[in-house]
C-alpha cells in the first residue's frame, strides 16, 4: 500500500471538512477523490502532502508514518489547481526547480527536462515564460514539474478545472499514459464524474467528509450503495419495489433479480435505479428486447447528440424519477436512447410507447431518518419510547437533539442529552446527540431545513393554558418545518390504526408516500377519512380519495376510505374515539392558509381533546407533480 | 462687446474646424495651465545654471561643500534604498501572509509617515533623540548623540520613505496565491529556500519599483533632514540643504548648479520608473489574456 489514511479528521471551527476517514490506495494506482465541493477532497489531498494538519488520524507513505513529517520531506508531487507555475522562471526552470532544490547538477538536469518535455509532447518550449502558454499546456508544465524529482506519490488537485472540454479530454489521456507509463501511485481530486470514470483505477465517493462508496468505476456506477452515490454519478430514475422471491414486483411488473444485488428477503420493500441507457423505447411491447416495464406517452424527445434522451410519462408505477438535482416528477421516466431520425420521428410526442429495462439495481429503502426533540419532561420520554418504536420497524437512525435558550440551560440540556441518550442504549438503540443554542423553535426548524431528516418528533402535553400551547416549539415546528412532525402528548404503545384526515385537497402524493412507507413499516391500517359539509360528496373528492388510496396500496398498505357528513372537528374526534385510531395524520398545510383555529383556545380545545399521537403534514406548498391528478 | 465678439468667434471658429470642440479647448486650458506651473520652473534651474556658460556652471559644482553635499545626498540615498528595501519587503511579508491582533492598526501606523510633514517627524525625531530629547538626554552623558550626525539624517529618511518600499512591494505579495509557496514546499524547498527561489525573484519589478521611490524621495528629503542635521557644513549637509544655504546667502549660481543635477538625477530615475511600470503592466496584461 502506497498510501494509507487511518481515521483521518479534519475540522474548521465547528464545521468537521473530514469525518474519521480511513482509505487505502495501493502502489501504482490512480484513484479517484470524487466530491461536491465542501466535501472535503482538498482537504484530504493537502492532508496527505503535509500543507495541512490532521487534527486526529495517521497517515502513512509507503509504510512509513509521515503525519507530522512536512511537505518538503514527504517526496510527493503535487499538481495545484491553479498550477501555481512560478511566474518568473522558464518552463525549463520551473521543471527543474525540484531537482535544483535537490542539488542535481546542471547536465543532469538539463537532460532530465528535456525527457520530460519530450514525455509531454511539449518540446521546444522550455525557454518560454509560463505566461506565454495556453492553459492546457501550463497544466502539462506542472504536471511534469511534480514529477521530475521522481516522487514517491502524485497528488493533483482538480487538475482540469479550469480547462475547455476539448483539453480537458486530451490532458486526461496525457495524464493517464503519463501514469501508466511511470506506474506511479496517484491520487487525483476532482468534482467531475467524467474524470473519475476515465482516469480512476478506483473511485472514492465523498460526501461531508466521508467515503460513501468505494470500488471500480463501473462497480460504483452500476453498482452503487447509496441513493446520493447513484445521483451524484449520473441521472438515474428511482422506482419503488418489493421483493417476491427472485423477483422485484414494481407496480404490476416483476423483474427478474440478478445474484449479485444486495441482499434482500421477501417482501422487502426495494428501490429500484435505472439508468437513462438501461430503458428502451418500442411502439409496441413485443418489439422490446428487455424486460416490459410500463405503457406510457411519449411527452418528450431531445436530441443530445449521440443519442435521444425520451421523456415518458408512464401508468400504473408508483415511482419516481429524481434527477441529479433532485428533481422529482411522479410517473416520468427519462431514457437515454440511440436513434435514426426516423425512428426518432415516430417516437415525436405524445406518441403512445411501451417502455422496457434491460438492467437494473435494486438498494434498500432508506431508513426512516428521525430527529427527536429532547428536553427533561416526562413527555420526552414519551417522544423517546416512540421513536425507538419506530426505529425499530423502520431500521431508522435516531438524532436527539436538546436546545438550551439560556446559558444557565446548558448544562441541564447536555445532561439531558446524555441521559436520553442512555436510555436508548439500554434499548439497544443507537442514537447521534446535537446541541444547540438559542431559540428552541428556530433551532429546531433550522435543523429540519437541513434535509437530513425525514421525520422530526416531539413530546408534549397540550395544556389547557393557551399561551403554553401556541408558544410551544412543537406547535410552531408542526406548522412550519419542511418534514413531517410527530407529536405525542401521551405515551404511545404500537401503532396500528392510522386515521388521515383528508379534507378536500391538502394531502400531496409524496405524503401519501411517507404515510404509506411509515404504515406499511409500522404494520399498520390506514383509514382515509373526508368530513364533508353537505349531504353527497362530489365527485371530484371521491377520485382524490381513490387516488390517495391507490398510492397506499401501491406501496402494500392495507387502506380505506370513509366519507362522513358534518362538522369537520366534532366528526372527526367522533370518529377518532369510536374506532380508537392510534395515530392522527392531517396536513397544516390547510390549516394555516384557512386559519382553521380562530383563536389559540380553539385550537388548544382540539389538540387536549386528541390525546393520541399526532402526525403533522408540511406546511409549504406541494410541488405541481406531487398534487393528486385528480384536482389538478 | 469684446466678449460678444470672442463668443461669436468661438461660435465661427467651432463652425469652421468640427474636430475642434470642448475638449480640445479643455486640453488646451490645461497645457497653458501646466506649462508655467510645472514644466517652466523647471526649465528655469537649467536656463539659470547654464546661463553663465559650462565653466562657471562646473567651477560651481566643484567646490568642497557642492561634491560633499552631493555625495552624502546620494550614500544616504543609497543606505536608505538598501535598508528600507530589507524592512519594507520584511513587513509587507508579514502583513501579507499572517493574521494578528490589531493588524489594521499596525497598516494604518505604518503608513503614517506619508501624512505626516517631514518638518514634524524632524521634530519629533530631535524631541526623542536630541540632546535633550526624551531617550537623547540619557544618552548624551555616555557620548552618544544620534541627531546632527549621518546616522540621525539616515534615521530620518528611513523613516520618511519607509512607506514607499512597502507600499509598492505590499499588494504584489497580497497577488501571488498561496500556493505559490505551497507549490515551492511540496518539491522540497524548505522556507528561506522559497523565500530567496520564489517568493523575492518574483518580487523584483516591485522591490526596484520601491528602491526607486525610496531612492528619488531620500535624495530630495529637506524638512526632516533640516531638523535633525543640524545643517552642518561638510559634516551632515545634503544637496537640498546646500541648495538652500547657498540660495538664502546669495550665490544663485551654486544653488542652480546643484539644483540642476539634483533635477537631471530626479528625472532620470523618473524615466527609469516609468519604463518600469509600463513594463510589467504588460507583462501582466498578457497574463490576464492568457488566463480568460
Amino acid at each position: 500500500m502506497s498510501i494509507v489514511l487511518k481515521d483521518l479528521c479534519k475540522s474548521y471551527g465547528d464545521q468537521a471538512i473530514v469525518d474519521h476517514l480511513t482509505l487505502e490506495v495501493k502502489t501504482g494506482e490512480l484513484f479517484v477523490l470524487l466530491g461536491e465541493s465542501g466535501s472535503g477532497k482538498t482537504s484530504i489531498l493537502r492532508m496527505i502532502a503535509g500543507l495541512v494538519m490532521p487534527d486526529e488520524g495517521v497517515i502513512l507513505l509507503e509504510g512509513e508514518a509521515v503525519t507530522d513529517v512536512p511537505p518538503q520531506q514527504r517526496n510527493i508531487g503535487f499538481v495545484f489547481q491553479n498550477y501555481s507555475l512560478f511566474r518568473h522562471m522558464t518552463v525549463a526552470e520551473n521543471i527543474a526547480f525540484g531537482l535544483k532544490i535537490r542539488q542535481v547538477p546542471r547536465k543532469v538536469r538539463e537532460a532530465h527536462v528535456e525527457r520530460l518535455l519530450e514525455m509531454i509532447g511539449l518540446v521546444g518550449l522550455g525557454d518560454r515564460y509560463p505566461s506565454r502558454i495556453s492553459g492546457g499546456q501550463q497544466q502539462r508544465i506542472a504536471l511534469a514539474r511534480a514529477l521530475a524529482y521522481q516522487p514517491k506519490v502524485l497528488l493533483l488537485d482538480e487538475p482540469f478545472g479550469a480547462l475547455d472540454l476539448k483539453s480537458r479530454v486530451q490532458l486526461r489521456e496525457n495524464l493517464k499514459n503519463v501514469q501508466r507509463q511511470l506506474k506511479i501511485t496517484t491520487v487525483l481530486v476532482t468534482h467531475d464524474q467524467g474524470d473519475a470514470f476515465e482516469l480512476g483505477d478506483r473511485i472514492g465517493i465523498l460526501e461531508r467528509g466521508r467515503l460513501l462508496s468505494l470500488g471500480s468505476p463501473s462497480e460504483v456506477y452500476r453498482r452503487p450503495r447509496t441513493r446520493y452515490v447513484a445521483q451524484f454519478l449520473g441521472e438515474v430514475n428511482l422506482l419503488e419495489g418489493i421483493v417476491k422471491d427472485d423477483t422485484v414486483q414494481v407496480g404490476e411488473v416483476s423483474l427478474a433479480l440478478r445474484e449479485e444485488t444486495v441482499p434482500h428477503e421477501t417482501g422487502a420493500r426495494v428501490q429500484v435505479l435505472i439508468r437513462p441507457e438501461q430503458l428502451e423505447v418500442a411502439t409496441v411491447p413485443e418489439l422490446l428486447r428487455g424486460t416490459f416495464l410500463a405503457k406510457g406517452d411519449v411527452q418528450s424527445l431531445l436530441f443530445a447528440g449521440a443519442s435521444y434522451r425520451v421523456g415518458i410519462r408512464v401508468r400504473g408505477l408508483a415511482g419516481s424519477v429524481t434527477g441529479p438535482a433532485g428533481r422529482t416528477e411522479s410517473s416520468v421516466l427519462f431514457a437515454q436512447i440511440g436513434l435514426g431520425t426516423d425512428q426518432a420521428a415516430a417516437l415525436a410526442p405524445p406518441r403512445e410507447v411501451a417502455v422496457g429495462v434491460s438492467a437494473f439495481h435494486i438498494l434498500p429503502y432508506p431508513a426512516l431518518r428521525i430527529l427527536v426533540a429532547v428536553d427533561r419532561s416526562k413527555e420526552a420520554k414519551d417522544a423517546l419510547q416512540l421513536a425507538v418504536t419506530l426505529s425499530k420497524t423502520t431500521q431508522g437512525h435516531l438524532t436527539l437533539l436538546g436546545v438550551a435558550d439560556h446559558y444557565l440551560d446548558e448544562i441541564r440540556t447536555k445532561q439531558g442529552l446524555i441521559q436520553a441518550k442512555k436510555a436508548l442504549a439500554e434499548e439497544s438503540q443507537e442514537a447521534e446527540t446535537l446541541y444547540r443554542r438559542g431559540r428552541p423553535t428556530e433551532e429546531i426548524l433550522k435543523e429540519t431545513n437541513k434535509s437530513r431528516y425525514d421525520l422530526v418528533l416531539f413530546g408534549t402535553r397540550w395544556r389547557p393554558s393557551p399561551r403554553r400551547l401556541l408558544n410551544a416549539p412543537a406547535f410552531e415546528v408542526a406548522l412550519n418545518s419542511p418534514i413531517p412532525t410527530l407529536i405525542t402528548p401521551v405515551p404511545a404503545g404500537r401503532l396500528q390504526k392510522v386515521l388521515v384526515l383528508s379534507s378536500g385537497e391538502e394531502i400531496c402524493r409524496s405524503e401519501m408516500r411517507f404515510i404509506g412507507r411509515l404504515s406499511r413499516a409500522l404494520e399498520a391500517d390506514v383509514t382515509l377519512l373526508y368530513v364533508q359539509p353537505g349531504p353527497d360528496p362530489r365527485e371530484s373528492v371521491l377520485d382524490y380519495l381513490q387516488e390517495l388510496l391507490q398510492v397506499l396500496r401501491n406501496q402494500g398498505t392495507r387502506a380505506e376510505f370513509h366519507v362522513r357528513s358534518g362538522q369537520q372537528i366534532p366528526t372527526l374526534l367522533n370518529e377518532l374515539r369510536e374506532q380508537n385510531y392510534d395515530l392522527l395524520v392531517f396536513s397544516a398545510r390547510r390549516m394555516k392558509r384557512q386559519k382553521t383555529f380562530p383563536d389559540r383556545s380553539s385550537a388548544d380545545r382540539f389538540f387536549s381533546h386528541l390525546n393520541r399521537p399526532v402526525l403533522v403534514l408540511n406546511a409549504g406548498e406541494c410541488p405541481e407533480s406531487e398534487e393528486p391528478a385528480s384536482i389538478r | 462687446m469684446e466678449l460678444i465678439n470672442a463668443q461669436n468667434l468661438m461660435a465661427s471658429f467651432r463652425r469652421k474646424v468640427p474636430g475642434l470642440s470642448w475638449r480640445g479647448l479643455v486640453m488646451a486650458g490645461l497645457f497653458l495651465a501646466l506649462f508655467p506651473l510645472l514644466l517652466m520652473p523647471i526649465g528655469a534651474i537649467f536656463i539659470f545654471a547654464t546661463r553663465d556658460g559650462l565653466s562657471r556652471f562646473l567651477n560651481a559644482l566643484s567646490g568642497a561643500a557642492a561634491q560633499f553635499a552631493l555625495r552624502l545626498s546620494l550614500l544616504i540615498a543609497l543606505l536608505t534604498s538598501i535598508l528600507n528595501s530589507a524592512l519594507g519587503t520584511l513587513t509587507a511579508y508579514v502583513l501579507s501572509k499572517y493574521r494578528f491582533p490589531a493588524k489594521r492598526a499596525v497598516e494604518i501606523l505604518i503608513n503614517l509617515p506619508v501624512a505626516i510633514p517631514t518638518v514634524i517627524v524632524g521634530t519629533s525625531l530631535l524631541l526623542l533623540w536630541g540632546p535633550l530629547g526624551l531617550v537623547g538626554k540619557y544618552l548624551d552623558p555616555l557620548g552618544i548623540r544620534p541627531m546632527f550626525t549621518m546616522g540621525g539624517v539616515l534615521l530620518a529618511h528611513l523613516f520618511v520613505t519607509f512607506p514607499y518600499m512597502l507600499g509598492s512591494v505590499k499588494p504584489v505579495l497580497e497577488e501571488l496565491e498561496v500556493t505559490y509557496e505551497e507549490a515551492a514546499y511540496t518539491m522540497g524547498a524548505g522556507r528561506l529556500g522559497t523565500f530567496w527561489y520564489v517568493i523575492l525573484p518574483s518580487l523584483r519589478g516591485a522591490l526596484l519599483t520601491g528602491t526607486l521611490l525610496t531612492f528619488a524621495h531620500s535624495l530630495g528629503e529637506f524638512g526632516a533632514t533640516v531638523m535633525v542635521s543640524g545643517n552642518l557644513r561638510l559634516r551632515t549637509q545634503t544637496a537640498p540643504l546646500y541648495i538652500f544655504s547657498q540660495f538664502e546667502a546669495g550665490n544663485v549660481e551654486a544653488a542652480n548648479a546643484v539644483a540642476a543635477v539634483l533635477a537631471v538625477l530626479s528625472f532620470t530615475i523618473f524615466f527609469v520608473l516609468l519604463r518600469v511600470r509600463e513594463g510589467r503592466s504588460t507583462q501582466r496584461g498578457a497574463v490576464d489574456v492568457n488566463r480568460s
